[in-house]
């Protein structure tokens, strides 16, 4: 057992220091700006890696977004078959019941315009979905299961997440009714800068924003349901 | 580059963990190392071609030494998913965990060889 614990330690060092001596020969090259020129003339969209993932490379990151979805009903059907405690007891501390409100709004309030100008400065859907979903996670540590369950209306969350993704399916074929490619930026470029710019980058940035959050806070909403808060 | 040699450590850390540990949480941990390990990979590869951020300020004109955005656009997506799908193997430990009451790989495949 030993033997074969020590070989395997062994095999493994030597093919990271494989590859690790093969690293040099990665070559380096330069982007020019006439590049990201072309990129912003073709996408409106000033930050570059957005412009990438929501425009050149939108069929990956649709079926991301399937895989997302199917994880999350992985996680939520099959814990209801795990056995939940008996007794929920949630965090009882004056101090964390009073700004575990504050953190759940200005988490909210930051989610929505890391959404709105993920095409203009660091952000987008799949940050602000996280932050988003931590601030409700924070919340719903404080509180008792049946209250949030009466506040968050959980039994929508799920048809929600079924219409978003509906949603994002309908944007990238809607292009073929009016005549053009699929995946195709339909919309207005409008004025570079702009909010309201950029196609339907803004708007696939909100529905991602959306399905990250309900998907991520339904994940710690039934961790928190059937294992309870520590 | 060093932050190359770095992800490849950690990245090779993570498989060593996977394979050697008994439990399977500290096996889906060493999982979430990999994974941190090969998106520190990507985003490195990024650095070697510029140090800045590829956001384009228009006030400044001809920006230089602007970092490669397709490396960050590959893996940007992968961060969320691997939360996911982390948790998923999670609850399906959980699962298991009720069924067999134990962790560990061996007694779950019912092997007890010692060779």
């Amino acid at each position: 057992m030993r033997f074969k614990n020590l070989l395997i330690v062994i095999s493994t060092i030597i093919v990271c220091l494989v590859t690790i001596v093969s690293l040099t020969d990665i070559p380096t090259f330069k982007i020019s700006f006439e590049e990201f020129e072309r990129i912003i003339e073709e996408t409106n969209s000033l930050n570059t890696v957005t412009a990438y993932y929501l425009n050149y490379r939108l069929y990956d990151t649709i079926f991301e977004i399937f895989v997302f979805t199917l994880s999350i009903y992985g996680v939520v059907f099959f814990l209801n078959s795990v056995p939940s405690i008996e007794k929920h007891v949630p965090f009882n501390d004056p101090v964390m019941n009073f700004y575990s409100k504050f953190a759940f709004i200005i988490s909210i309030v930051a989610a929505i315009y890391i959404a709105l100008v993920g095409h203009l400065s660091p952000g987008g859907g799949f940050v602000a979905g996280i932050v988003a979903g931590t601030g409700m996670m924070i919340v719903s540590l404080t509180k008792n299961i049946d209250e949030i369950k009466d506040q968050f209306k959980i039994e929508n969350i799920s048809s929600y997440e079924k219409l978003i993704l509906l949603s994002v399916i309908l944007l990238t074929i809607f292009p073929v009714l009016i005549g053009k490619r699929s995946f195709q930026n339909f919309l207005p470029l409008g004025k570079t800068g702009r909010i309201l710019s950029a196609g339907f980058i803004p708007l696939f940035d909100l529905l991602i924003f959306l399905k990250v959050m309900f998907g991520s806070w339904s994940i710690t909403f039934y961790f928190i349901k059937h294992r309870g808060v520590v | 580059m060093i932050i190359l040699i770095c992800s490849i450590l950690i990245t090779f850390i993570g498989f060593i963990g996977t394979i050697l540990k008994k439990n399977l949480i500290l096996k889906m941990l060493s999982v979430g190392v990999m994974n941190t390990g090969v998106i520190t990979f990507f985003v490195g590869l990024s650095y070697r071609s510029g140090k800045a951020a590829p956001i384009i300020d228009k006030l400044l004109k001809n920006q230089q030494d602007l970092a490669d955005p397709i490396p960050q656009a590959v893996i940007i997506t992968s961060i969320v998913i691997g939360f996911a799908v982390l948790t998923f193997s999670l609850v399906y430990i959980m699962l298991l965990t009720s069924r067999r009451s134990t962790m560990d790989v061996k007694r779950i495949e019912g092997e007890t060889d010692e060779s």
